[in-house]
């Protein structure tokens, strides 16, 4: 049975923990040669020494998704050694926990503005481009369910994430008449470092636990496994669509 | 010396600001306007301290950790 991604070149930013690192893993393991890219060195450098010890191909770009001149080299370090550009995954965020509106800080605002949708703007751009000249290809933007319904904390988190919601839209409308699809992967609760963090305390992480539908978090490799469709040639008619992966969290907040 | 202590704090208490000072401490060395020796002491002990805590710090321990990481700062900075 042929791999999924045989042949494919990826992108997968955020790559040194999370979603990004099972996202590269995975995308190696079905045949994509992957660039682990991360502003978190070390990290990257874990990721790529999995999947080199799983029998895949990858390379590190330690790269800041903010900095276009980055982006930039990132996406010419992919073409250059792989010769083309398949499939892009923007994973790379930052979740800043902050009070309501009136006593956010700009700084909070910038950085997470910054980080999530700037980044995902510079690396479907610099993608995109890429991507044309390869004669199409898959992008998947990672956001979240608090980019559609509010969360009662993190305001920018949640505006940078419905940003990029609306970010895919465009990309899709814009691209899709080119050969590049562009979805969104919208996440609930996944047990990550990162909602580790927000949590701010084990108590509250097992309280977001037991409060969801499924008595559960979602695992990393169960949001790879819709990046993994959207990106594959599996989804060859779906562009512009917003995948909820979140164990029904939305849905069930509607009743 | 307080600038750096302020950006230590708030990457205590927050998993997703640690992240920003760890792996990107040219951002917070522009945001803060840190001088060349507050930088340094970012990326050489604050990171390495940082870099250890576990994740998140419990809302217990964040003060003693606030006041350990500080007392680091002052020691590096004299």
């Amino acid at each position: 049975m042929p791999k999924r991604l045989e042949g494919k070149v990826a992108i997968v930013t955020g790559a040194a923990s999370g979603i990004g690192r099972t996202t590269a893993l995975r995308f190696a393991h079905e045949g994509a040669k992957v660039v682990a890219a991360d502003r978190n060195r070390p990290g990257a450098e874990q990721t790529l020494a999995a999947i080199s010890a799983a029998g895949g191909e990858a390379m590190l770009a330690q790269v800041d998704t903010s900095k276009a001149d980055q982006v930039e080299a990132m996406v010419e370090t992919a073409v250059t050694n792989y010769g083309q550009l398949d499939i892009l995954i923007n994973a790379a965020a930052i979740l800043i926990v902050t009070p309501p509106i009136a006593e956010h800080s700009e700084r909070d605002w910038d950085m997470m503005m910054s980080v999530n949708l700037k980044g995902v703007f510079l690396c479907c751009k610099y993608g995109i481009r890429a991507m044309l000249n390869s004669g199409g290809g898959s992008i998947v933007n990672i956001a979240s369910g608090s980019g559609i319904q509010g969360t009662g904390q993190s305001t920018a988190y949640g505006v940078t994430k419905a940003g990029v919601i609306h970010l895919t839209t465009m990309a899709s409308e814009q691209y899709t008449p080119h050969g590049i699809r562009v979805n969104t992967v919208s996440p609930g609760p996944v047990d990550t470092p990162q909602f580790r963090g927000s949590a701010q305390s084990n108590a509250q992480f097992e309280k977001t636990r037991r409060n969801h539908p499924m008595g559960r978090l979602g695992q990393p490799e169960e949001i790879t496994n819709a990046l993994l469709f959207l990106a594959s040639d599996e989804a060859s008619y779906v562009s512009g669509e917003n995948l909820i992966v979140d164990g029904g969290q939305i849905a069930g907040a509607q009743y | 010396m307080d600038k750096l202590i302020e950006i230590a704090n708030q990457a205590i208490a927050d998993y997703g600001f640690r992240q920003v000072a760890l792996w990107s401490p040219e951002d917070a060395v522009e945001r803060w306007d840190l001088s060349p020796a507050e930088e340094a002491v970012l990326t050489g002990v604050v990171h390495e301290a940082l870099a250890a805590l576990p994740v998140p710090v419990e809302p217990a321990d964040i003060p003693a950790e606030q006041a350990r990481i500080a007392g680091l700062i002052k020691a590096a900075l004299g």
